[in-house]
């Protein structure tokens, strides 16, 4: 059966405060904490942030307290505009990039926790090794039997390269997929929405002609059809982004190539 | 500790090769069921009273007993779908799902024998 409560090592217990001395324009995050090493339960801990000295966005108050208030905290992070989707995190109850929330979108305290059911490797750090090999699986990649011409790339009309537009540029931070209920209850047999968007991305690749191959590996009750289209993805992506469009438009091909 | 490869996890047993006319036969039946509840709500709301012999006079009528046909069996059809998809996302202990999904379509199949026969049997 679905569990409906959390096991004993996993509730969440209250946790330090960090106060900021002599600050007047403060705003306090709490944080999810946990350290695979303590043996403790997750906790959550209190920062107060100084406003005045500190950058705009959720990302530089989580480097602010790394820096400055307690180095122990741990999140990824890289390019900090966008582009990289290391730091995608729960903030104020929405899977986002931490580097373009800014916090003052965010009434009250900003609660910040790991994405969504995922394994925690640490603090704000989730496992995503099984979302990687997910995207692995549907083979990301140009395939064709015909050979790239000899003296130059693979041409597109402006109409083809058009296809693509709202699936390429997908960062594939995993704010969607760990969104979904369904990716939650079934991640280890339904694809979840990025890896679906980036599936259709090739399907619709108007240079790779194994599109039939790749329909027939997506059909599946799990793989592509647990999707109930309860659009989660499409309101979580921090690009803008709608995989669960590019999700109904594989199923109406898979529908396409049959009768009746 | 594993020494599988998350490739081989991800890949699991691989493509089942259908779902699509699940998907399919779901929705359709869905759209067949909208205007038979809207019909049957609106025939049962106008009947004069409920009594035995006013339903037997109504049912009597043969588009109204295939109205009534069309709407259970449709209907158990699509509760059989539904449940089966409910069943997949939430049990995950796999006798318990089998036994469900068994369950369910037996359940599924009783109440549309019944169904028909009281059909048949106010009809005629």
């Amino acid at each position: 059966m679905a569990e409906l409560s959390l096991p004993k090592n996993s509730r969440i217990q209250p946790g330090k405060t960090f106060k900021a001395e002599g600050a007047k324009n403060i705003k306090v995050f709490r944080i999810y904490r946990w350290d695979p090493d303590s043996g403790e339960n997750p906790r959550v801990d209190s920062y107060e942030i100084d406003l005045d000295r500190c950058g705009p966005m959720v990302l530089d108050a989580l480097l602010k307290i790394k820096n400055e208030i307690d180095p122990t905290l741990t999140f990824r992070r890289s390019c900090r505009e966008g582009i990289c989707g290391s730091c995608a995190m729960n903030i104020d109850g929405t899977n986002t990039l931490a580097c373009t929330k800014s916090i003052d979108e965010i009434a009250g305290d900003v609660k910040i926790y790991p994405l969504p059911h995922m394994e925690v490797v640490k603090d704000l750090v989730p496992d995503l090794t099984h979302f990687y090999a997910q995207y692995a699986s549907i083979k990301p990649w140009l395939r064709s039997d015909t050979p790239a011409p000899k003296d130059s790339e693979r041409l597109q009309s402006i109409e083809d390269r058009k296809q693509l537009d709202g699936l390429y540029e997908c960062i594939l931070c995993a704010s969607c997929s760990t969104a979904c209920p369904s990716y939650w209850w079934n991640s280890d047999r339904y694809l979840g929405p990025a890896i679906l968007m980036q599936a259709y991305r090739w399907v619709v690749d108007s240079r790779d002609d194994d599109t039939g191959s790749r329909l027939d590996e997506l059909e599946d009750p799990f793989k592509l059809y647990r999707c109930h289209t309860i659009m989660n993805c499409t309101r979580t992506c921090p690009k803008g982004l709608n995989p669960g469009k590019a999700i109904a438009e594989l199923k109406k091909l898979v529908m396409a190539r049959k009768s009746g | 500790m594993s020494f599988q490869e998350p490739l081989k996890r991800a890949k699991g047993l691989g493509s089942a090769h259908e779902g699509a006319h699940h998907w399919w036969v779901q929705r359709i039946s869905a759209v067949l069921l909208a205007p038979l509840t809207l019909w049957l709500v609106f025939a049962l709301a106008s009947l004069p009273e409920m009594s035995v012999a006013t339903l037997q006079a109504w049912v009597g009528q043969w588009y109204v007993a295939t109205g009534l046909l069309a709407f259970v069996l449709a209907g158990l059809y699509h509760m059989q779908l539904g449940l089966q998809v409910i069943i997949e996302d939430y049990i995950h202990v796999r006798w318990q799902e089998r036994t469900l999904q068994i369950l369910v379509r037996m359940l599924a199949f009783l109440l549309a024998l019944v169904s028909v026969l009281a059909v048949f049997k106010l009809a005629i």
